[in-house]
């Protein structure tokens, strides 16, 4: 027989906080409990324009390889998407994970598993099934983990006195892809405005960053947080959209660049494209974006290294043609009168016209190190001249 | 031999110069011997060193090193040092300057990693300029260690890093990983290290030494940080399994082993033999001469200071000068530079190269100095106590001292940088008009024969500790039984609880908040919260600093504020910006301040007859100010002013005077208070001298009891930080030092009425002061 102070003390310990939490069950590991969420994304599903069914290996061993990435790639089964919650982001061992969120493809469809804690004495067991969970991968995929997730989550580790899940797999983080290949046109590279502007996926009303360790304190300090379902829907948000970017900069290396696209974009490609060994793709980027429209100093930046990459690929009439529009240039540039010096030097074979240049820059020249540089190429090229003479 | 901080065979003695030069220093010191203003005079003949041979167990390695640097020998307390640390025990080494302390732990810490590669240790200096000269010198005997490896084969390179706010960040994942020992000071530890200990998890574990150099720094406020940062490297160390041993050294102070202790939480082992040699030593206590008898103004100190140098300086014989401050500091240098100019010039003008140094010089140029040093290239250097600590700098021949440095020790560490360890040295000590320097000045007896103060602190301070607490608890989930301190731990938890910092889950209790709690703690807080002062006569300059506390009495809005002798009236202070305003003034009148500072007893903790201690509520607030005239005093004006008052609760001495005796006193109402407000102004400066604290940790008040009529007036000395830093009570153990100590200075000093060096410049204030000590010896 349950008196009435018993059935108040199970609906205060079990009723309420299971109705702010979203649907999910304990899960139990030699080291305690803790929540686990599932969600399950279909094959059809589309995140903003992206469908994340689309997701391949081999397309993100195509953009792994051009960003100059460590790390094998495997099948598409063997890689997860990862992003925490946690109490603070101030750095140090006082800050705790209360929610890791993990996204992976299982078949045709894209699996969320979200680990929480109910308490913080929960944490040893939720790091414990994640340690469990993560020996499944041999990729891990963050945004911005290098920094964040990655090192915050080893230091729980060493704190749970558990291995280091991220000893084995190796870790990308598209960070550092989506800055080289958007911030020149989207100055913010925060995961929310890009999935906005880069793949149309409007998530709705968003729980701000800072609010959430407190909507966090909130709950385990006062058992009632109205803001804690935001943090989890927030967190699902963060790992689909970055899967869902993640294909997208896939499609950015792989698909063949359209003249419609916005000329910014086809720069930061062209850039990226040159320092790789597919550098000559770079060319017909680079003029794709001249031609698309680009404002200074963006386009005397781009018409200089389309000059250099020209020159690199025996293109030497295009690069002369740059460089002459270079030197014409309102600004000095360096680039243009180097270049064209090494033109008429070594493939025209023109000494008195390459020592033109020279002196025509260095009476442009706004810094020393040019005036040096160009002052000893004209040094050699007049001895050159005598010699040839 | 043993050797100093590096200091390698580079005995640049005044023996060594010519002999004219000896004869024409010995002629000069018979002559300052005879200067009037010279108030004593003392002689400490050479002592000879005690060498031992190496330790049986010392590495061949390290003999051999030490045979290369031409150590044959050790110390006795370097041997005793090593013995010891080789037992496991906690050390404390008490030597005076140059007398090899760096051996004392160097060679413990160097054999233990050649033993065992994976061993590593935490040094940690009190300022950065330390750790460098340190990190130099360790770098040394790392190279030094690898060549003698080629010989006995063996172990591998020993990677020595400083770790600091100065530290590259991409060169920090390597000093954690691969540092053998670490060199860094207690703010990097408190704020950069154990908040992040996970990163440092191969030092952790691997934790066999912390040296903690320069014990004697952490005293009051800044050691009671440091021990409880202390508490929180105990528990990481705890949790990573290790159990680090202690070496501390310390510059002379009477209770080395226990603030050792206190600061550590371990026992100790205490060496207070030294075995490094002496050269003789002459010390000279020198006042200023009176100018003005009436009130009591002598020459200026600065001046008499430079001067001083100056003779020394000109005979070409190497000379350190002390300032108290950075800007005595610079003007100090001016005048010197000035004056050797202007002056005879020495054969070689290159010689009378004269530099300063102090804090906020680029550490460049700081190195440049102290090689110029060594080498004999610098001179002359004017130095604020950043040259105190044990930086190698060579062997200078005299040190003058521009007022007192405050405490004995400081004194005997600063005499100590002239001479090191044969020939003879000179130290000179001239005395600013301050109670505290004229006391010692006219004392010289008492200040040879005290033994150097006590370091005193006090790590359960309640708002110390909290802050601490909050930083443990914040780097590992805090036991619920876990102890930290003497408080009741479950008590200040369920305070923090209740602001919801902490939260308790199963028996631990984690951190709940997105804040980094080490970030709002500042170790050395109490001065770094000073006042500038800005001369808006022209282009706007900066012409000194003032402490926090006394700011609002000296720079409040209309206040004539004296700096150099030049008289500045203020027009605006900044409180939020900390700054003062001031245009340079001509005036025939100085302010005055009143303050009006309400001490409340709450609780009495002990009681001797007149004397008690015991917890007090201190608000304290500067409500006006008078004009008063120079030379006659005669009240010309006064103005109201609003300033904020500042509150606390903390710990007090207090000494009653019974009102019926103190009103049988004959002499005026007014005059009556004038001695106890005077008598209140010597207790303070002297409660300094005998608690080794800066001037600033006490505050003083008087109750004069005209509020009740059952009240006695009472003088209130607390300590001046919420909480009490644990110096009320030794001075409520020392009150009859204390007052005999004043009613010498009063009687002694030479003034007619009172001046600033006994009771301060207050109209019969001198005579009363006398009669109510008297009485207080007669209750």
């Amino acid at each position: 027989m349950f008196d009435l102070r018993h059935q108040l003390e199970f609906l205060r310990e079990h009723v309420a906080p299971r109705s702010i939490l979203p649907e999910g069950r304990v899960e139990s590991t030699p080291l305690g409990s803790h929540y686990l969420i599932r969600a399950t994304y279909a094959h059809d599903y589309f995140h903003g324009k992206v469908r994340l069914n689309r997701f391949s290996s081999e397309d993100l061993r195509c953009l792994m390889t051009l960003m100059g990435e460590k790390g094998t790639v495997p099948e598409r089964d063997r890689i997860i998407f990862l992003d925490t919650e946690t109490t603070g982001i101030q750095g140090g061992t006082g800050m705790c994970p209360f929610l890791v969120g993990v996204g992976f493809f299982s078949g045709d469809e894209f699996q969320i598993l979200q680990f929480f804690i109910r308490d913080f004495d929960e944490e040893p067991s939720m790091l414990l099934a994640l340690t469990q969970l993560l020996e499944r991968f041999k990729l891990v995929i963050t945004y911005n983990g290098a920094a964040f997730d990655i090192p915050l989550l080893e230091t729980r580790f060493t704190l749970a006195r558990l291995d280091n899940a991220f000893e084995n797999p190796s870790h990308f983080d598209l960070l550092f892809t989506t800055r080289r290949l958007w911030r020149n046109g989207h100055g913010s590279c925060r995961l929310t405005a890009l999935e906005r502007e880069m793949i149309s996926f409007f998530r709705g009303p968003d729980i701000p960053g800072a609010m959430i360790p407190r909507a966090y304190f909130d709950y385990i300090q006062q058992k009632r947080s109205p803001a804690l379902p935001s943090v989890f829907t927030h967190n699902a948000h963060d790992v689909v959209s970055l899967a869902a970017l993640t294909v997208h900069a896939c499609d950015r290396v792989t698909l063949e660049p359209a003249a419609l696209d916005d000329p910014l974009d086809l720069y930061s490609l062209s850039r990226v494209l040159e320092s790789s060994t597919d550098w000559r793709r770079s060319i017909p980027l680079y003029e794709m974006a001249i031609a698309g429209g680009l404002s200074e100093p963006t386009r005397r930046k781009a018409l200089e290294n389309l000059s250099i990459v020209c020159r690199r690929a025996g293109e030497h009439e295009r690069s002369r043609e740059l460089c002459t529009e270079l030197m014409r240039h309102p600004e000095f540039s360096m680039t243009g009168y180097e270049g064209a010096a090494i033109y008429y030097e070594r493939i025209a074979r023109d000494f008195e016209g390459a020592l033109r240049i020279l002196e025509e820059g260095l009476a442009r020249a706004n810094s020393n190190r040019c005036q040096k540089l160009l002052k000893s190429r004209w040094d050699r090229l007049q001895q050159k001249a005598i010699r040839y003479e | 031999m043993g050797i100093g901080r590096g200091n390698l065979g580079s005995m640049r003695l005044l023996t060594d110069s010519a002999p004219l030069q000896l004869s024409s220093l010995r002629d000069f010191l018979a002559e300052l011997k005879k200067n009037h203003s010279v108030s004593g005079y003392h002689y400490i003949p050479a002592r000879e060193p005690r060498l031992v041979d190496f330790p049986n167990s010392l590495d061949s390695r390290l003999r051999h090193a030490l045979n290369d640097r031409s150590i044959l020998k050790l110390y006795s307390h370097q041997a005793e040092a090593f013995e010891l640390a080789r037992g496991g025990k906690n050390v404390v080494i008490v030597t005076p300057t140059a007398s090899g302390k760096t051996l004392c732990y160097n060679l413990p810490v160097l054999q233990r990693i050649l033993e065992k590669p994976d061993a590593r240790a935490l040094y940690l200096y009190p300022t950065k300029a330390l750790t460098y000269d340190q990190l130099d010198d360790l770098m040394h005997w790392s190279n030094a260690l690898r060549k003698a490896d080629g010989k006995d084969g063996g172990a591998k390179e020993i990677a020595v890093f400083s770790y600091d706010g100065d530290t590259p960040q991409d060169a920090r994942a390597a000093v954690r990983s691969r540092s053998h020992v670490v060199l860094s000071n207690p703010d990097m530890l408190h704020k950069g290290i154990l908040p992040h200990h996970t990163k440092w998890t191969r030092l952790f574990e691997n934790l066999e030494f912390i040296v903690l150099d320069e014990l004697h720094t952490y005293r009051g406020v800044f050691g009671s940080h440091v021990a409880n940062i202390f508490r929180r490297l105990a528990r990481i160390c705890a949790f990573y399994g290790s159990r680090p041993q202690f070496i501390c050294t310390s510059a002379t102070i009477r209770n080395p082993q226990e603030l050792a202790e206190k600061i550590t939480g371990q026992p100790f082992e205490f060496i207070r033999e030294s075995g490094a040699g002496e050269g003789e030593k002459h010390v000279f206590f020198y006042n200023p001469p009176v100018v003005n008898k009436q009130l009591g103004i002598r020459r200026s100190y600065v001046k008499e200071a430079e001067h001083i140098a100056r003779a020394f300086l000109e005979r070409n014989i190497p000379a350190i000068v002390f300032a108290n401050s950075r800007l005595i500091t610079e003007i100090l240098v001016k005048y010197l530079k000035q004056s050797i100019k202007e002056g005879p010039l020495p054969e070689n003008p290159e010689s009378a190269k004269i530099v300063g140094y102090r804090g906020g010089y680029l550490p460049n140029e700081r190195r440049r100095i102290e090689r110029g040093l060594r080498d004999g290239h610098i001179r002359g250097v004017v130095s604020t106590n950043a040259l105190e600590l044990g930086i190698d700098i060579g062997s200078l021949d005299v040190s003058v001292l521009a007022g007192y440095p405050g405490t004995i020790a400081s004194t005997w560490q600063r005499i100590g940088r002239a001479g090191r360890r044969s020939g003879m040295s000179v130290g000179v000590l001239v005395a600013s008009s301050t109670p505290l320097d004229q006391f010692i000045v006219n004392h010289p007896d008492y200040f040879l024969s005290q033994p150097p103060e006590m370091g005193l602190i006090n790590p359960d301070n309640i708002h110390i500790l909290i802050s601490h607490l909050q930083c443990a608890t914040f780097e590992l989930p805090f036991g619920a039984d876990e102890p930290f301190g003497m408080h009741d731990v479950a008590e200040v938890l369920d305070f923090l609880r209740e602001r919801g910092f902490i939260h308790r889950a199963g028996n631990k209790w984690h951190w709940t908040s997105d804040s980094y709690p080490a970030d709002s703690v500042s170790l050395r807080s109490i001065s770094s919260d000073n006042f500038v002062v800005v001369e808006t006569t022209g282009e706007p300059r900066i012409i000194g600093e003032v402490d926090f506390t006394s700011a609002f009495s000296t720079l409040h809005e209309k206040a004539i504020y004296l700096h150099q002798g030049q008289q500045y009236y203020v027009h605006q202070l900044d409180i939020p910006e900390r700054r003062a305003y001031v245009r340079q003034v001509d005036s025939d009148y100085f302010t005055d301040a009143i303050t009006y500072t309400k001490v409340k007893i709450l609780e009495t903790m002990g009681t001797h007859a007149e004397h008690h201690h015991g917890e007090v509520h201190v608000a304290h607030q500067v409500v006006g100010f008078k004009k008063l005239k120079f030379f006659t005093m005669e009240n010309v004006g006064s103005g109201d002013l609003n300033l904020p008052t500042q509150e606390m609760h903390t710990t007090s001495y207090w000494v009653i005077i019974p009102r019926d005796a103190f009103e049988s006193l004959p002499y005026s109402p007014t005059e009556r208070l004038n001695g106890l407000y005077g008598l209140a102004y010597a207790l303070v400066h002297l409660a300094c001298v005998f608690l080794m604290c800066d001037r600033r940790d006490l505050g003083s008040a008087v109750d004069a009891g005209i509020e009740s009529a059952t009240f006695h007036p009472t003088i209130f000395i607390y300590d001046n930080f919420p909480g009490g830093i644990g110096l009320s009570r030794p001075l409520y153990e020392l009150r009859d030092q204390v007052l005999n100590a004043a009613q010498q200075l009063i009687s002694s000093c030479t003034c007619d009425d009172g001046c600033p060096s006994c009771v301060g410049p207050t109209i019969m204030a001198k005579e009363v002061a006398l009669a109510i000590l008297d009485l207080l010896k007669h209750v």
